[in-house]
This record gives structure tokens, sequence and C-alpha cells, in this order.
């Protein structure tokens, strides 16, 4: 028996990537595989989880959404916000087990949790020391749970953290984020920026795609364009704000 | 105020405003002027009457011109006082001698004005005389175009030429004609006038020609000079300040114009980035420009290029249209156009079909037919000799389709895969129920094989066991253990009850341990609690008190309760921080196990009880049950198999069996991997190049959640990886490593064939060769 969560009554218009979300949200609640989304830096990943949080209503069960990155020093930090936003009775913890017993204890229907920036647990040693194989096994432990759905995001596939001394294994199923497309980049521009014309949508467009890092290189032009767009000027205005990027992500 | 309208630069009216007009029309645009004479259907007479009346116009226009340009050219000659300042032999001896006489430049002046006035009005005269015959003759058009060329040129050549070839050398007398005309008329007027029209080969051409025929000192110097600065002037100020553009260029005023030289790559980047005005200024060529078809051809490309281009995002077959004209070197080839419908038909089939799996096959014959289509347009033209001469025709416009087709493609290639992803998600040949790492739940119970043997044996141990029984479920990493414990409230009926808990990441410490049985335990039971339990401090002391507890309720019900208790390895370790209070705990569990019969615990987990020591567990669950949870066997992997309803090619669910040997993960993997293919494909039939390719991409890969965690898990050291080596290579194992190769042997990972080891799953051997 699969859950019944009708994928296609569900609105991802606002979504960078509505397709892609789709497939996201078909393996993590209809499929119910634990996922790892991979993708470079600058590829969409955020976006593709905060799009996710955005439908928290609609999709009827709490988006917890956290970024590691924000955490890494902060465990308690970390612990507190994921409480918070699972609507726990106390949000503060000091151990992950705790919280589990909590959610455990106070969540019987699905709930969804998002963990963004995962490689930090590989990549720093100034991580919060409590970040260790416990962490992962706590982790581990909410994916075997069937009515929470993991899903972490991080460049590489990460199936083992290393930390000091032990090799931690992460069981998540990966999911490669792909490649931004013309139409959904058009969608973007036409929704932040509706008063582009269609020729300066189409130098954005062609500015944006193929490159690395698209969804964030498209995410800055975009709010360049929002304050400063002159159609005039646009074409010199997007060579500023190309080379203003490229210095900013050197 | 009145608004300013803006003017459209294209509207292309045939009725003059004025008679002025009218002469700037045989100026600039004949055709335009022979429109409109035909627009009046004139008859013979009434013809030559408008010319005469128009003639009258021009009359004052050439005699001021021409005067102006005889003063400018003597006062030259008496300002720079020429003929002393050149070679004595190039002079006639009398004009020299009369010239030396005179004092300054007004002597010179008047002179020079006096000898040649006459001439110029002669020459005035016979020109005009001879544009009136023109007229008259050959009507209007040829008529006014003739007057103010013959009218100009003649008056000037007179009034020059022949007013000072009595006192100068015939030679040097048309030098400086040429070199005066040429230079002023050239320089200047070629700069200003001349350079705005005919652009850089006019301007360079007038200033050089007219230079280059005097051949001799002021003519060249200022053919050249006035030629090729006026030349440079214009130039300047047309490339820097008035570029050609789409809406503002000579060809919407000259009709005998062509700069394509020039003006051709500005105009063509202009169509890329505005094909709706080129598309404009195309058909004003095509309709009122027949000196230009070629260019209007050319633009016509690059307009239909980028509009192909445009549409690609929306997928707009539409749009897909060539250029229809015959125009040599730019006429699109009879095998593009059928190549084209071919891809119109393809796409719109493509798009009408509604069923998944067709569409994403016909959207593929679609990406085929576009590749094509690229192929058609990349073979390079076909250039003669003169093609190659003229700067339109030996441009390659077959880019711009070739462009724009490159953008379907790649357009049509993203839709393909979102295509593809729907197909997958949509699953229009088997929902993909298989899981890929995560443990089988209640909802999984389609691909939760019954393990009958299991299922007998727990419940032959259960039903009979009369006393406390401590069962121990051991077996491999992601065989199947907790997926198989949850689903024992199904195998085992209404008889039992089970309460589990993960320690996987769960818990802290033993108190912490013991708190969380607890609570499992009250969940099951709908137990609620007023007070939070306080535990006593010493673990065997709370230890008692919970299993008192547990007993206490579980005597009420005649039911059996059986505690399972996963990764129970994970309460070791904090046994093992107090070995004193950790070795008293266990024997508090067995002296419980000897005492009451209704709760039964369940260790689950990977390793045996003698591998954890200090305490060593072994010592307080002698009596523990031991159940191995192994692979399925091969009927129970068939099933497995066959969950999805696919048509497996003949063999193929027993290589799958072979290569596994019947792991269950791995099974699910490779069959999650097939069921993707199936959807992705619309195909139900799978042969062995679809188990390779689900192979590839779910097994061998670094990380497949299977071999990996034996490879870095299992295989806790060194000398376990040496073994498993030693294993595949056939290479003695040393005495010294026996007892690990007997430890993974025990584990199920090696297996014992005559005097020689394998590993028992063909799938790890081939996944060690490649990643470990």
């Amino acid at each position: 028996m699969r859950p019944h969560i009708e994928l296609e009554i569900l609105d991802f218009s606002a979504c960078l990537r509505p397709a892609f979300a789709k497939t996201f949200l078909n393996e993590l609640l209809i499929r119910r595989n634990s996922l790892n989304l991979t993708g470079d830096t600058g590829q969409g990943k955020s976006r593709l989880l905060e799009d996710v949080k955005r439908m928290e209503t609609s999709l009827g069960m709490p988006v917890v959404l956290l970024n590691l990155k924000d955490f890494r020093l902060d465990y308690e930090g970390f612990l507190r916000s994921m409480a918070m936003q699972l609507r726990l009775p106390s949000p503060y913890f000091q151990r992950f087990e705790d919280l589990l017993d909590a959610l455990h204890a106070a969540l019987h229907d699905n709930c969804m949790i998002l963990i963004n920036s995962l490689e930090v647990l590989n990549e720093y040693n100034s991580n919060d020391r409590r970040y260790d194989a416990h962490f992962v096994s706590s982790l581990n432990n909410l994916k075997n749970q069937s009515h929470i759905h993991l899903a972490c995001a991080s460049r590489i596939w990460l199936k083992k953290v290393v930390f000091q001394n032990e090799t931690s294994i992460l069981d998540l199923y990966q999911l490669e984020i792909r490649d931004l497309h013309d139409k959904e980049i058009e969608a973007e521009i036409r929704r932040y920026c509706p008063a582009l014309t269609a020729m300066h949508r189409a130098a954005l467009r062609q500015s944006v795609r193929d490159c690395a890092q698209t969804a964030q290189r498209l995410d800055f032009l975009l709010r360049k364009a929002l304050a400063h767009y002159d159609p005039k000027k646009f074409s010199t205005q997007l060579n500023t704000w190309i080379t203003a990027y490229e210095a900013e992500n050197r | 105020m009145k608004p300013k309208i803006d003017k459209d630069p294209f509207e292309y009216h045939i009725v003059p405003g004025s008679n002025w007009e009218l002469i700037w029309w045989a100026a600039t645009d004949e055709l335009r002027l022979e429109r409109y004479t035909n627009s009046l259907n004139l008859n013979f007479l009434r013809e030559r009457l408008l010319f005469l009346k128009l003639f009258l116009y021009l009359v004052p226009v050439v005699t001021v011109t021409c005067f102006l340009l005889w003063i400018l050219g003597i006062g030259f000659i008496a300002l720079t006082d020429l003929p002393a300042i050149t070679p004595a032999s190039i002079w006639e001896t009398r004009f020299l001698e009369q010239w030396q006489e005179l004092a300054n430049f007004e002597t010179k002046f008047g002179y020079l004005f006096t000898t040649s006035v006459g001439d110029l009005v002669f020459g005035l005269v016979f020109g005009l005389v001879v544009g009136l015959f023109f007229g008259l003759v050959g009507g209007l058009v040829v008529g006014l175009v003739g007057g103010l060329g013959v009218g100009l040129g003649v008056g000037l050549f007179f009034g020059l030429v022949f007013g000072l070839v009595d006192g100068l050398g015939f030679g040097l007398v048309v030098g400086l004609f040429f070199g005066l005309v040429g230079g002023l008329v050239g320089g200047l007027g070629g700069g200003l006038f001349f350079g705005l029209v005919f652009g850089l080969v006019d301007g360079l051409g007038v200033g050089l020609g007219v230079g280059l025929g005097v051949g001799l000192g002021v003519g060249l110097v200022g053919g050249l000079g006035g030629g090729l600065g006026g030349g440079v002037v214009w130039l300047y100020y047309y490339f820097k300040n008035l570029p050609p553009k789409l809406d503002d260029n000579v060809y919407l005023v000259f009709g005998r114009i062509d700069v394509s030289l020039l003006a051709e790559k500005r105009l063509i980047q202009q169509s890329r980035e505005n094909p709706d005005l080129a598309a404009r200024f195309v058909r004003f060529l095509f309709e009122n420009r027949p000196r230009n078809h070629n260019l209007a051809a050319l633009l016509s490309h690059v307009v239909a290029g980028r509009r192909w281009e445009a549409a690609a995002l929306e997928m707009e077959e539409k749009a897909l249209e060539f250029p229809d004209f015959e125009i040599n070197g730019f006429t699109i080839p009879d095998s593009w156009q059928k190549q084209l419908e071919r891809l119109k038909k393809t796409l719109i089939a493509a798009e009408q079909q509604t069923q998944i799996s067709l569409k994403k096959e016909q959207f593929e014959d679609f990406v085929q037919e576009l590749k094509k289509m690229h192929d058609y347009v990349s073979v390079a033209q076909s250039l003669t000799f003169r093609d190659r001469l003229s700067a339109t025709r030996r441009i390659d416009w077959h880019i711009y389709y070739r462009e724009a087709i490159a953008e379907w493609v790649r357009i049509a290639r993203q839709q393909l895969q979102e295509i593809t992803a729907e197909a997958e998600r949509t699953e229009p040949i088997a929902a993909n129920i298989y899981k890929t790492g995560d443990s089988l739940t209640d909802l999984d119970e389609r691909v939760f094989i019954d393990r009958l043997d299991l299922k007998n044996e727990l419940s032959q141990v259960l039903y009979t066991t009369k006393g406390f029984s401590v069962l121990f479920l051991r077996g491999q990493r992601r065989v199947g253990k907790t997926s198989l414990v949850k689903f024992l409230p199904l195998l085992l009926g209404k008889r039992f009850t089970v309460i589990y808990l993960d320690l996987q990441g769960n818990i802290t410490s033993v108190p912490d341990f013991l708190r969380k049985l607890r609570t499992a335990f009250n969940k099951a039971l709908a137990l609620k609690e007023e007070e939070v339990w306080e535990l006593p401090e010493h673990w065997s002391e709370a230890l008692q008190v919970l299993l008192h507890y547990f007993a206490q309720h579980a005597a009420a019900e005649n039911v059996r309760y059986i505690l399972a208790i996963d990764e129970y390895e994970e309460l070791h370790p904090h046994l093992a921080k107090n070995s004193e209070q950790g070795a008293a705990f266990l024997g508090t569990f067995r002296h419980f196990s000897q005492h009451q019969t209704a709760i039964s615990f369940m260790w689950i987990g990977l390793k045996f009880f003698s591998e954890l020591k200090n305490p060593n567990w072994n010592e307080y669950f002698v009596n523990a049950i031991p159940i191995t949870v192994g692979y399925l066997n091969r009927a129970e992997s068939f099933k497995l198999i066959g969950v999805a309803p696919l048509d497996y090619e003949a063999g193929l669910p027993e290589k799958i069996f072979e290569l596994t040997q019947g792991h269950p993960a791995l099974i699910q993997k490779i069959c999650y991997g097939i069921v993707n293919i199936a959807n992705e494909g619309g195909k139900r039939h799978i042969t062995w190049s679809d188990v390779e390719q689900s192979l590839d991409k779910m097994i061998y890969i670094t990380n497949n959640g299977v071999c990996d965690v034996f490879h870095s898990q299992t295989c806790e050291n060194e000398v376990d990886l040496d073994v498993v080596w030693s294993v595949i290579k056939k290479q003695p194992i040393p005495q010294e490593h026996r007892q690990r190769l007997r430890r993974l042997i025990e584990y199920g990972f090696i297996v014992e064939e005559a005097e020689n080891y394998r590993l028992q799953v063909p799938i790890f051997e081939t996944w060690w060769k490649k990643f470990a």
C-alpha cells in the first residue's frame, strides 16, 4: 500500500524546477525513499528545499528545513530549530536522541525533515563536537521511521561521514539535481521581473544557462534586474552584473 | 502643441509632397520617380510639360551650384598662386608672363574671373540645353536625372576647363579641373555628400579616381586629400555616430546604393536583435529596392533563424517556416523543405500523444529528426566564383539555421528529460514499490517476502518455549532483520505483541536506554504514567524495577510480549563504560529470564554475543536462541523479482538470483532500477541489457549501501580486507588470519567450497574488484 498523497493536485508553479520538485516529492513521499539530493554549489539545491518548505500547508505535514552551515557551531541551536519547526512542546534539547524521543511521543502523523549542506559534517574540524557518529546514527534512526520523510542535500553523495576515528554510513538514495531548463529559467524571470522584455529575457536566459551555479547566478541577476532594470541600457547592465557576479564568486 | 508622431521609417509614398521632393527623388530614388510618373498615367505631351515645369526649378539650382564651385576654383588658384609654386614647364609661357605681372590676389582673381566667366556661362547653357533635350526626348525620369547630372557636369566643365584653357596647358587644365572639382566636390562635397551617400567605396572612389585622373600636382593633392579626408571624416561620423540602423539607413533613401561590405555586419546583428523590425526592412527591400534583393534574402534568413530560435522555448512548430523566394545563392533546397515537414509532423504527433511512454518514444523520434535537420543545414554552401566576389552572397547564411536548430535540439532534450522523468514518476508500466535502502514498514507489504522458514522457526520457538526466552535475531547488515521484525505482528498473530525499540542513534546512556524501553512498552500497552519515572542510580537495580513493571502489566493480558531491541550492539559501549555495573545489568536479565514467561527479549544485530566483551554478553545469554536471518531462497527471490508485473526474458530471474544469491537488499535495488528503466522506456519486456543498466546504476557504484557497508564496517581491519582479497584471488590465507576468516564465514559473507573459499555473493566480488 502506498500513502495517499496526490502530487498532481499540488501547485508547483512557484518552484524553480517544478517537474524536478515533483520527482523529489514522489521519491520522498510516494516511494518513501530517504533522499540525498546532490549537486554542485549554486545549482539550486537550497532553492528546491525552500520550494518544498513553502508547500508545507498544501502537503499537510510539518516540513522542517535546516541548514547545517548555520548550525555547525551550534548543535543545540540545530535541535532547537528542528523542535520549533516540528512544534514540539519544548524546543530545548541537548541531544538528538532526546529530541527523537519527544518527536516519537508527540508526532504520529507524517512529517518531512530537510537538512541542507550535509557535507558540513565532513568538511570542518571546528564543528560542534556533538556532530559525531551518534548524530549520523540518529539520522539513520529518523529515516527508518515510516512517518518521517528525511532528505538531505549535499554537493556529493554523502554515504560516509568520516569523523576523527570512525566512519558512519548514512544510507540515502541519491537524487542528483538536474540542470536548470530554459523553460524554468524563463518562468523564473517572468515571475520575478515581469517588466523584462522578451528580448531581454532571452538575453538573461542565455547568460545563465550552461554556466556553473546556474540557480545562484540567476538569482543574483534577477535581484539586480529587479532593482536597476533599464530597458534602454539592459545589455550594458547585464554585462556589468555578470562581471560583478563573477568577481564576487571567483 | 501637437504630439509628435513617429514617422514610419519604411513608409514609401509615391506621391511627392512638393516639386522639390520630386527633384530629390530624381537625385536619389529613380524607381520612386518612375512609379510616380506611371501612377499619373500622363500622355506624351503632359509628361513633357511636367518636365519643363520641374526643369525650371532645376535651372537656378544648377546655375548657383556651378557658379559657386567655379568661384571657389579660381579663388583657390589665385590664393595659392599656383603657377608660381608649380614647375614652370607645365604652364603656357604667355600665361606665366601675364601671371607674373599680377601683383596680388585681387588682380589674379580678377584675371581668372574675366578670362573664364564667358565659358562658364556657355557651359551652363550648354549643359542645361542638353538636360532639356534629354527630358524632352526621354521623358520625365530621364530628363530630370539627366538634367541634374548633365547640367551640373557640363556647366562646370565648360566654365572651368575651357575658361582656363586659353591661358594654361590643356593637360594642366584638365588636371586642375579634376583636381579642383574632384578635390572640392569629391573632397568637400564627397565628404559631405558622396560620402554620406555612397560610403567608403564611393567616397574613396571619387577622391581617388579624380585625384589619379589628374595625375598631377594640385589635382593629385586635391583629389587624394579631399577624397581621403572627406571619406575618413565621413567614415568616422558614419560608423561612430550614425551606424546603419534597420530603420535608419541609406537603403531607405537611395535606390541605387550598395554598401553591403560595410553595413551588412551591423544589419545582420540588428536583425538578430530585432527580427520583427528586420522583417519590415526586408519587405521594404524586396518591394522597393530591386538592386538589393541579395541583402533582403540574406536578412530574411537571419530573421527566420532568429524566429526559429525564439520559438524553440515553447516548441512552436508554426514558426518553423523558410522564407519563400528564389534568389541565386539564397534559395532553400527542396531537401530542407521536406525534412522540415517531417520534423513538424513528428513534433505534432509527439505533442498529441497522451500515453506517456509512447509520447517519450515519439519525442525521441522528434529529437532524431531535429538532428537530421541540423545535418542538412550544416552542409557547407557551394559558392560560385561570382558568389565569392559578392559581399552578400559569400556570407554563410546556413549558420542562422544551424544555430536555431541547435537551440531546438537543446530545448527538445530538456523536454525529453522531463517526459522521461514524468514517465518514471507516473509509472505507466509498473509501480516502483521496491526499496532502495530504508527498511520495510507496514506500507511495504507487497515487497516483504514471507520467509516461511523463519516464520516457522520463530513460531516454534515462541509457542513452545515455556520459560522466559531470549532470542537472538542475527544477520548481515541490509539483509532484512529490521524489516522482518516490523512484520512480526503479521507473522505471529494476535497472541503476540511486539514492542520494537531501535537503538541506532537513539540512546545516550544505560538509563536512557531503560527509559526508552519503558516508554516503548507504555506506548504498546497504551499505558500512561502520571509522573516521570525516577530511575534508581544503579543500572541493575533500575533494570530490576523496569522488568518488574513489565511483568506486572504483562501478566494481566493473555498475550506474550516480545521486546525487540534492534541494533543491540549500540548498548554495549554504554555498558562497557562501567563493566562491573554492565555485568550486573546483564546478570539481571539472566535472572529475570528464569522467573517469568510473559515477556521475551529479542536482541537484533549483526555481531555475535561472543564478540562483545567487558561485559561479556555470551556469559549471560548462553541460553539465547539464535535465529539467523539469511538471504532469500530461490523461490522467495523469484517472488520478490516478480512483484513488479514485468515480462522478464527467459532466464533473467535466475541470473539475478545467481548474482545476488538472494540478498534481499541487492534484489530490491536491482529491481528498483529495472522498474525505472521499464517506466522510462514504456516497455514491459526486460532484457539482460536492462539488468546490466540497472546494475551499473544501482549496484556497481562506490556506495551502493550493501557492498560498501561490508567493506567499511563488517571488515573492521586490514586483516579482514586482506582475507577478502586472498579469497577473491584464490590465494592461501595465512594461519594467523584464520580466525578472521572464520568470522566472515560465520557472518555468511564467505563460503567454503572443497578446499577453497569464495565470496557468497558474486556481486560482492565484482564490486570489490572495482571499488575496494
